[in-house]
């Protein structure tokens, strides 16, 4: 569980490589619970899940639910939520714009 | 009964630590303690509380390695430090508070198999291994340092993947500066892990050397966990600028993890 964590990512020059996140799940993260991170600064994703195939083939993120704060324009990214292609039934409540390339993703939006 | 023990500089000083503490006996250090690269291992309970302390140039100054002892080492300063300022093994527990580790140099060390070496060269503030029942890390201060060219590391919990374990580590209000590599990284506890309150700045160099790239894993994190274990991460301040780095990373190497 990763929750209420305060992150502030600063990258100089301000070009992201293709692991930056302020919160990533890689390979098989299972059933985690990522809860009301403040994110703020410049990344290329606020939460990132990523498969990756490795010498046991491909390993995924499976399960896992990101409970995110309203977007208070404190990080500026590409995508907030990012979910990569092979990520399974991800569990996201959040009013931001989620990037979905998985399966199974499910957004709930907050009533506020 | 407490040693009181007061530093010189002199090699001395040294031997009279060792005997001590090969003899259960606790330990009050005052002043400088020069270890010119060697190593004191604790092989039962002990205590070892600094009053304005600092061991300079030990290489790996303290390993600790008491099965069902209880071991504590307070208030202690690392300066000078080769390697790492703490290898904590084996205890039922083991207690790190309050300590300052400025700056560790590195030693290559092989980060591939016997039939196939891999150096690097890699710094550690201190690990953790997951052979400790408990381990509680807090309120130190952690400064490794370092080069693009050294993986160096702030605090690094170690288990065996698939491995039977029982440690509750609780890592708390610490403050972990300048790695290239991870802040704070956790490694198949295969139980539970309490990561609270630490201050991570990862400062501005981090180290993924082209030369490794499809060798190793190159990530760059504040807090690290990966494998199986029930890791609580929670009201930490991470600052990373590096652009390829993730603050926070959940990492399953095993279709399991």
């Amino acid at each position: 569980m990763v929750v209420s964590n305060d992150v502030l990512m600063n990258p100089t020059p301000q070009m992201f490589g293709p692991d930056n996140a302020a919160i990533e799940l890689r390979r098989a993260a299972r059933n985690s619970c990522i809860v009301e991170n403040r994110l703020q600064g410049q990344a290329r994703a606020g939460v990132a899940l990523v498969a990756e195939t490795s010498t046991g083939g491909m390993l995924s993120p499976v399960g896992n639910t990101l409970v995110l704060p309203d977007h208070d324009g404190r990080l500026k990214s590409d995508a907030f939520v990012a979910v990569g292609k092979n990520v399974t039934d991800t569990l996201i409540r959040a009013n931001l714009p989620v990037e979905d390339n998985g399966s199974g993703t499910m957004v709930f939006r907050r009533i506020n | 009964m407490t040693q009181t023990i007061q530093g010189t500089g002199d090699p001395k000083d040294f031997e009279l630590l060792t005997e001590y503490i090969s003899l259960g006996e606790d330990v009050i250090l005052q002043g400088e303690f020069d270890f010119s690269r060697r190593s004191i291992t604790v092989n039962t309970s002990v205590s070892i509380v600094g009053d304005n302390a600092f061991i300079m140039n030990g290489d790996t100054p303290f390993i600790v390695d008491a099965p069902g002892g209880t071991v504590t080492i307070e208030n202690l300063g690392f300066k000078g430090t080769t390697n790492k300022a703490l290898d904590l093994v084996r205890a039922n527990k083991i207690v790190v508070a309050n300590c300052q580790i400025l700056g560790v140099a590195a030693v290559n060390t092989n980060l591939g198999t016997q039939t196939k070496p891999l150096f690097f060269p890699i710094a550690t503030g201190m690990v953790v291994h997951a052979d400790n029942r408990i381990a509680e890390i807090h309120d130190n201060l952690v400064d490794v340092g370092g080069s693009a060219n050294e993986f160096t590391i702030g605090i690094f919990g170690i288990g065996v993947s698939g491995a039977s374990s029982k440690a509750e580590f609780r890592v708390y209000r610490n403050t972990v500066r300048n790695c290239t590599r991870h802040g704070i990284d956790l490694r198949y506890i295969n139980q539970s892990a309490m990561v609270m309150w630490n201050d991570i700045d990862m400062g501005p160099v981090a180290s993924q050397p082209q030369s490794l790239i499809g060798r190793v894993d190159l990530f760059v994190n504040g807090i690290r966990c990966l494998g199986s274990g029930y890791y609580l991460v929670a009201e930490n301040r991470i600052v990373c600028n590096f652009e390829n780095a993730a603050a926070i990373r959940l990492q399953g190497n095993y279709d399991a993890g």
